[in-house]
Protein backbone atom coordinates (compact mmCIF):
# COMPACT_ATOMS: atom_id res chain seq x y z
CA UNK A 1 0.00 0.00 0.00
CA UNK A 2 1.56 3.73 -0.57
CA UNK A 3 1.44 6.10 2.21
CA UNK A 4 -0.86 8.08 0.53
CA UNK A 5 -3.22 6.00 0.59
CA UNK A 6 -2.70 4.52 4.20
CA UNK A 7 -2.77 8.28 5.90
CA UNK A 8 -6.37 8.59 3.97
CA UNK A 9 -7.30 4.94 5.75
CA UNK A 10 -5.85 6.30 9.04
CA UNK A 11 -7.73 9.62 8.88
CA UNK A 12 -11.32 8.79 8.15
CA UNK A 13 -11.13 5.48 9.36
CA UNK A 14 -9.74 6.06 12.63
CA UNK A 15 -8.37 9.33 13.45
CA UNK A 16 -12.49 10.72 12.38
CA UNK A 17 -14.11 7.68 14.27
CA UNK A 18 -11.98 8.11 17.51
CA UNK A 19 -13.82 10.11 20.70
CA UNK A 20 -11.47 13.16 20.92
CA UNK A 21 -11.97 13.27 24.40
CA UNK A 22 -9.76 9.91 24.33
CA UNK A 23 -6.60 12.21 24.33
CA UNK A 24 -7.96 15.91 22.72
CA UNK A 25 -4.29 16.90 23.04
CA UNK A 26 -3.29 14.28 20.42
CA UNK A 27 -6.15 14.73 18.48
CA UNK A 28 -6.05 18.46 17.52
CA UNK A 29 -2.18 18.02 17.18
CA UNK A 30 -2.76 15.22 14.96
CA UNK A 31 -5.49 17.60 12.66
CA UNK A 32 -3.77 20.32 13.39
CA UNK A 33 0.02 19.00 11.79
CA UNK A 34 -1.80 17.08 8.63
CA UNK A 35 -3.77 20.58 7.98
CA UNK A 36 -0.44 22.29 7.93
CA UNK A 37 1.11 19.39 5.33
CA UNK A 38 -2.46 19.91 3.39
CA UNK A 39 -0.98 23.75 3.15
CA UNK A 40 2.29 23.01 2.41
CA UNK A 41 1.32 20.99 -0.52
CA UNK A 42 -1.26 23.55 -1.76
CA UNK A 43 1.33 25.96 -1.95
CA UNK A 44 3.26 23.99 -4.54
CA UNK A 45 0.08 22.74 -6.48
CA UNK A 46 0.34 19.54 -4.82
CA UNK A 47 -2.42 19.00 -2.65
CA UNK A 48 -4.53 15.80 -3.96
CA UNK A 49 -8.03 15.41 -4.44
CA UNK A 50 -7.99 12.36 -1.63
CA UNK A 51 -6.23 14.52 1.14
CA UNK A 52 -8.55 17.37 -0.12
CA UNK A 53 -11.57 15.02 1.07
CA UNK A 54 -9.70 14.87 4.42
CA UNK A 55 -9.65 18.72 4.74
CA UNK A 56 -13.48 19.19 3.84
CA UNK A 57 -13.82 16.29 6.98
CA UNK A 58 -11.79 17.87 8.93
CA UNK A 59 -13.52 21.02 8.15
CA UNK A 60 -17.03 20.43 9.96
CA UNK A 61 -15.08 19.56 13.21
CA UNK A 62 -15.84 21.66 16.44
CA UNK A 63 -12.15 23.75 17.39
CA UNK A 64 -13.98 26.54 19.68
CA UNK A 65 -12.77 24.90 22.76
CA UNK A 66 -9.09 24.47 21.31
CA UNK A 67 -6.26 26.58 21.79
CA UNK A 68 -4.85 26.43 18.44
CA UNK A 69 -8.11 26.03 16.60
CA UNK A 70 -8.37 29.31 14.76
CA UNK A 71 -5.21 28.56 13.13
CA UNK A 72 -6.25 25.26 12.13
CA UNK A 73 -9.71 26.92 10.30
CA UNK A 74 -7.33 29.39 8.93
CA UNK A 75 -5.34 26.58 7.33
CA UNK A 76 -8.00 24.71 5.91
CA UNK A 77 -9.84 27.67 4.58
CA UNK A 78 -6.68 28.60 2.33
CA UNK A 79 -6.94 24.59 1.18
CA UNK A 80 -10.70 25.36 0.15
CA UNK A 81 -9.99 28.15 -1.46
CA UNK A 82 -12.94 29.78 0.76
CA UNK A 83 -12.41 33.61 3.07
CA UNK A 84 -12.38 32.88 6.57
CA UNK A 85 -12.54 35.63 8.74
CA UNK A 86 -11.75 35.37 12.14
CA UNK A 87 -9.59 37.65 15.00
CA UNK A 88 -6.51 36.28 13.99
CA UNK A 89 -3.90 37.78 16.23
CA UNK A 90 -1.93 40.74 14.44
CA UNK A 91 0.71 41.80 16.82
CA UNK A 92 3.82 40.21 16.91
CA UNK A 93 4.45 41.00 20.67
CA UNK A 94 1.69 38.85 21.65
CA UNK A 95 3.03 35.53 20.26
CA UNK A 96 3.22 33.00 22.45
CA UNK A 97 5.14 30.23 20.97
CA UNK A 98 7.27 29.70 17.52
CA UNK A 99 4.32 28.32 15.68
CA UNK A 100 2.35 31.19 16.68
CA UNK A 101 4.85 33.81 15.65
CA UNK A 102 4.85 31.59 12.31
CA UNK A 103 0.70 31.56 11.75
CA UNK A 104 0.93 35.46 12.75
CA UNK A 105 3.61 35.93 10.32
CA UNK A 106 2.36 33.58 7.48
CA UNK A 107 -1.69 34.91 7.74
CA UNK A 108 -0.73 38.63 7.96
CA UNK A 109 2.42 38.86 5.67
CA UNK A 110 4.56 40.33 8.32
CA UNK A 111 8.11 40.12 8.19
CA UNK A 112 9.52 38.56 11.55
CA UNK A 113 12.86 38.21 10.64
CA UNK A 114 13.93 40.44 14.00
CA UNK A 115 11.72 37.88 16.21
CA UNK A 116 13.74 35.19 14.51
CA UNK A 117 17.08 36.74 15.55
CA UNK A 118 15.52 36.11 18.63
CA UNK A 119 14.92 33.12 18.98
CA UNK A 120 18.44 31.65 17.13
CA UNK A 121 20.09 33.59 19.80
CA UNK A 122 18.14 32.48 22.63
CA UNK A 123 18.54 28.76 21.01
CA UNK A 124 22.26 29.02 21.05
CA UNK A 125 22.69 30.51 24.58
CA UNK A 126 20.68 27.99 25.46
CA UNK A 127 22.24 24.99 24.38
CA UNK A 128 25.78 26.95 24.90
CA UNK A 129 24.94 26.28 28.72
CA UNK A 130 23.15 22.76 28.98
CA UNK A 131 23.70 20.93 25.59
CA UNK A 132 21.18 19.39 23.32
CA UNK A 133 18.91 16.70 24.19
CA UNK A 134 15.69 15.39 21.96
CA UNK A 135 13.34 17.85 23.22
CA UNK A 136 15.72 20.87 21.93
CA UNK A 137 16.36 19.14 18.55
CA UNK A 138 13.10 19.20 18.30
CA UNK A 139 12.84 22.52 18.86
CA UNK A 140 15.53 23.42 16.82
CA UNK A 141 13.75 21.29 13.74
CA UNK A 142 10.62 23.58 14.65
CA UNK A 143 13.08 27.15 14.81
CA UNK A 144 13.91 26.29 11.45
CA UNK A 145 10.71 25.26 9.85
CA UNK A 146 9.24 28.39 11.15
CA UNK A 147 11.72 30.62 10.38
CA UNK A 148 12.21 29.54 6.45
CA UNK A 149 8.63 29.44 6.59
CA UNK A 150 9.42 25.79 5.14
CA UNK A 151 12.25 26.65 3.00
CA UNK A 152 9.36 29.48 1.33
CA UNK A 153 11.38 32.77 2.49
CA UNK A 154 14.71 34.28 2.27
CA UNK A 155 15.60 34.52 6.44
CA UNK A 156 18.21 31.27 6.14
CA UNK A 157 19.45 32.76 2.91
CA UNK A 158 20.66 36.09 4.63
CA UNK A 159 21.84 35.14 7.40
CA UNK A 160 24.98 35.62 8.86
CA UNK A 161 27.01 32.86 7.61
CA UNK A 162 28.68 32.09 10.96
CA UNK A 163 25.56 32.12 12.83
CA UNK A 164 24.48 29.61 9.29
CA UNK A 165 27.29 27.52 9.97
CA UNK A 166 27.01 27.27 13.75
CA UNK A 167 23.60 25.76 13.20
CA UNK A 168 24.63 23.47 10.03
CA UNK A 169 27.29 21.70 12.41
CA UNK A 170 24.44 21.46 15.21
CA UNK A 171 22.28 19.76 12.64
CA UNK A 172 25.11 17.75 11.87
CA UNK A 173 25.76 16.05 15.29
CA UNK A 174 22.02 15.60 15.26
CA UNK A 175 22.06 14.05 12.73
CA UNK A 176 24.96 10.98 13.87
CA UNK A 177 23.00 10.85 17.22
CA UNK A 178 19.41 10.32 15.74
CA UNK A 179 21.43 7.52 13.00
CA UNK A 180 22.56 6.25 16.14
CA UNK A 181 19.17 5.87 18.03
CA UNK A 182 17.42 5.07 15.20
CA UNK A 183 15.06 7.70 15.37
CA UNK A 184 13.76 7.98 12.20
CA UNK A 185 10.99 10.64 13.01
CA UNK A 186 13.62 13.15 14.29
CA UNK A 187 15.78 12.30 11.45
CA UNK A 188 13.72 13.28 8.32
CA UNK A 189 13.03 16.30 10.26
CA UNK A 190 16.88 17.30 10.66
CA UNK A 191 16.73 16.14 6.54
CA UNK A 192 14.28 18.24 5.95
CA UNK A 193 15.94 21.38 7.78
CA UNK A 194 19.18 21.27 5.52
CA UNK A 195 17.01 21.42 2.45
CA UNK A 196 15.23 24.45 4.17
CA UNK A 197 18.33 26.02 5.23
CA UNK A 198 20.20 25.25 1.31
CA UNK A 199 18.63 23.22 -1.19
CA UNK A 200 21.71 22.30 -2.17
CA UNK A 201 22.37 19.89 0.49
CA UNK A 202 19.44 17.77 -1.59
CA UNK A 203 22.70 16.26 -3.14
CA UNK A 204 24.64 15.10 -0.01
CA UNK A 205 21.63 13.21 1.19
CA UNK A 206 19.25 12.14 -1.29
CA UNK A 207 20.89 8.98 -1.62
CA UNK A 208 20.87 7.83 2.03
CA UNK A 209 17.55 8.83 2.71
CA UNK A 210 16.04 6.74 0.37
CA UNK A 211 18.15 4.14 0.96
CA UNK A 212 17.53 4.29 4.66
CA UNK A 213 13.55 4.06 4.10
CA UNK A 214 13.74 -0.03 3.91
CA UNK A 215 14.66 0.12 7.70
CA UNK A 216 11.53 1.84 8.92
CA UNK A 217 8.95 1.91 5.72
CA UNK A 218 5.83 -0.67 6.45
CA UNK A 219 4.35 -2.71 3.66
CA UNK A 220 1.37 -0.98 4.51
CA UNK A 221 2.41 2.37 4.09
CA UNK A 222 3.10 3.93 7.33
CA UNK A 223 6.69 5.06 8.66
CA UNK A 224 8.05 3.81 11.79
CA UNK A 225 9.15 6.98 13.89
CA UNK A 226 11.92 4.92 15.56
CA UNK A 227 13.70 1.72 16.47
CA UNK A 228 14.47 -1.87 14.37
CA UNK A 229 11.37 -3.83 15.38
CA UNK A 230 9.32 -3.00 12.04
CA UNK A 231 7.93 -6.42 11.79
CA UNK A 232 6.76 -6.33 15.28
CA UNK A 233 4.90 -3.60 14.75
CA UNK A 234 3.44 -4.66 11.17
CA UNK A 235 2.62 -7.91 12.95
CA UNK A 236 0.66 -6.07 16.40
CA UNK A 237 -0.83 -3.17 14.46
CA UNK A 238 -4.14 -3.57 15.59
CA UNK A 239 -3.26 -3.83 19.10
CA UNK A 240 -1.38 -0.34 18.82
CA UNK A 241 -2.57 2.46 21.34
CA UNK A 242 -3.52 6.22 20.02
CA UNK A 243 -0.03 7.27 20.92
CA UNK A 244 1.71 4.86 19.13
CA UNK A 245 -1.02 5.18 16.24
CA UNK A 246 0.32 9.11 16.50
CA UNK A 247 3.43 8.35 16.48
CA UNK A 248 3.36 6.07 13.32
CA UNK A 249 1.14 8.81 11.84
CA UNK A 250 3.43 11.75 12.58
CA UNK A 251 6.44 10.13 10.99
CA UNK A 252 4.33 9.34 8.01
CA UNK A 253 3.39 12.81 7.18
CA UNK A 254 6.86 13.78 7.81
CA UNK A 255 8.29 11.67 5.70
CA UNK A 256 6.06 12.56 3.07
CA UNK A 257 6.60 16.24 3.15
CA UNK A 258 10.60 15.19 2.95
CA UNK A 259 9.93 13.07 -0.27
CA UNK A 260 8.19 15.82 -1.58
CA UNK A 261 10.85 18.41 -0.39
CA UNK A 262 13.12 16.22 -2.66
CA UNK A 263 11.06 16.03 -5.75
CA UNK A 264 9.75 19.22 -6.01
CA UNK A 265 13.59 20.98 -5.15
CA UNK A 266 15.10 18.33 -7.68
CA UNK A 267 13.08 19.07 -10.32
CA UNK A 268 11.19 16.12 -10.73
CA UNK A 269 7.81 17.42 -9.39
CA UNK A 270 6.80 20.52 -11.43
CA UNK A 271 5.45 23.56 -9.12
CA UNK B 1 18.39 9.31 22.18
CA UNK B 2 21.14 7.51 24.32
CA UNK B 3 23.36 10.06 24.38
CA UNK B 4 22.40 13.90 24.44
CA UNK B 5 24.69 15.94 22.53
CA UNK B 6 26.77 18.46 25.52
CA UNK B 7 27.91 21.47 26.14
CA UNK B 8 31.32 21.06 24.96
CA UNK B 9 30.38 19.35 21.54
CA UNK B 10 28.27 23.45 21.38
CA UNK B 11 30.82 24.91 22.24
CA UNK B 12 33.06 23.25 19.65
CA UNK B 13 31.18 24.24 17.16
CA UNK B 14 30.79 27.92 18.13
CA UNK B 15 34.55 28.31 18.72
CA UNK B 16 34.92 26.40 15.28
CA UNK B 17 33.15 29.38 13.56
CA UNK B 18 34.45 32.06 15.38
CA UNK B 19 31.61 32.64 18.36
CA UNK B 20 33.32 33.31 21.58
CA UNK B 21 30.29 34.18 23.06
CA UNK B 22 26.78 35.37 22.61
CA UNK B 23 28.19 38.95 22.58
CA UNK B 24 29.46 37.96 19.16
CA UNK B 25 26.24 36.50 18.42
CA UNK B 26 24.61 39.29 19.29
CA UNK B 27 26.99 42.03 17.22
CA UNK B 28 26.41 39.54 14.28
CA UNK B 29 22.99 39.46 14.00
CA UNK B 30 22.46 43.35 14.85
CA UNK B 31 25.48 44.05 11.81
CA UNK B 32 23.41 41.37 9.36
CA UNK B 33 20.11 43.20 10.02
CA UNK B 34 19.20 46.41 8.38
CA UNK B 35 15.69 45.97 9.82
CA UNK B 36 14.68 48.19 12.89
CA UNK B 37 14.38 47.09 16.61
CA UNK B 38 16.37 45.84 19.96
CA UNK B 39 18.15 42.34 20.00
CA UNK B 40 17.97 41.57 23.45
CA UNK B 41 20.41 38.67 25.65
CA UNK B 42 17.23 37.79 27.67
CA UNK B 43 14.59 35.70 27.26
CA UNK B 44 11.67 36.51 25.38
CA UNK B 45 8.37 35.31 26.43
CA UNK B 46 8.02 32.74 23.26
CA UNK B 47 7.90 29.18 24.84
CA UNK B 48 9.07 25.90 23.09
CA UNK B 49 6.10 25.04 24.73
CA UNK B 50 2.94 24.61 21.88
CA UNK B 51 0.60 22.55 19.85
CA UNK B 52 2.75 21.55 17.46
CA UNK B 53 6.07 20.31 18.72
CA UNK B 54 6.40 17.27 21.03
CA UNK B 55 8.46 14.45 20.85
CA UNK B 56 7.13 10.78 20.31
CA UNK B 57 9.09 7.58 20.27
CA UNK B 58 7.88 3.90 20.27
CA UNK B 59 8.96 1.67 22.52
CA UNK B 60 12.12 -0.28 21.07
CA UNK B 61 10.44 -3.58 22.03
CA UNK B 62 12.03 -6.81 22.46
CA UNK B 63 10.32 -9.77 20.80
CA UNK B 64 9.78 -11.44 23.77
CA UNK B 65 7.24 -8.14 24.85
CA UNK B 66 4.17 -7.93 24.35
CA UNK B 67 1.63 -4.79 24.15
CA UNK B 68 -0.06 -5.03 27.01
CA UNK B 69 3.07 -5.24 29.19
CA UNK B 70 3.80 -2.04 28.29
CA UNK B 71 3.15 1.41 30.30
CA UNK B 72 1.35 3.99 28.97
CA UNK B 73 3.95 6.11 28.55
CA UNK B 74 6.04 4.27 26.10
CA UNK B 75 4.06 5.59 23.07
CA UNK B 76 5.18 8.95 23.50
CA UNK B 77 6.06 11.65 25.92
CA UNK B 78 4.27 15.05 24.76
CA UNK B 79 5.55 18.18 26.14
CA UNK B 80 3.48 20.14 28.67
Amino acid sequence: MNSNKWVVNYFSETLLEIDPLIDKTIFYKSIGEFTLFCYLLKRNDLLISDYLNLINKASKLDYKDYVGGIYIKKLIAICLDINYCNNNKEIIEDYSSIEELYFISIFNSINCNKEWDQQVLEFISVIKKEGLDIKSLYHLTHLIFFSSNFGFNMYWIKCDNQIKRVIIDILYLGLSKCKISQNWDLLNELYLCFIFIEKEFITNFSQEIFSSFSLYKSKYGWYLSDGNNLKFYEDNFSKLNFKHLYSIFHTTIITELLITELNVKRGLLSI
Amino acid sequence: MSKQITQSEIKAVLKKNGIHSIDDLTKMLIENDSAPGIISKKSSQASPLNWIISFWRLPNLIKDHRLDDLPNELGGELLK
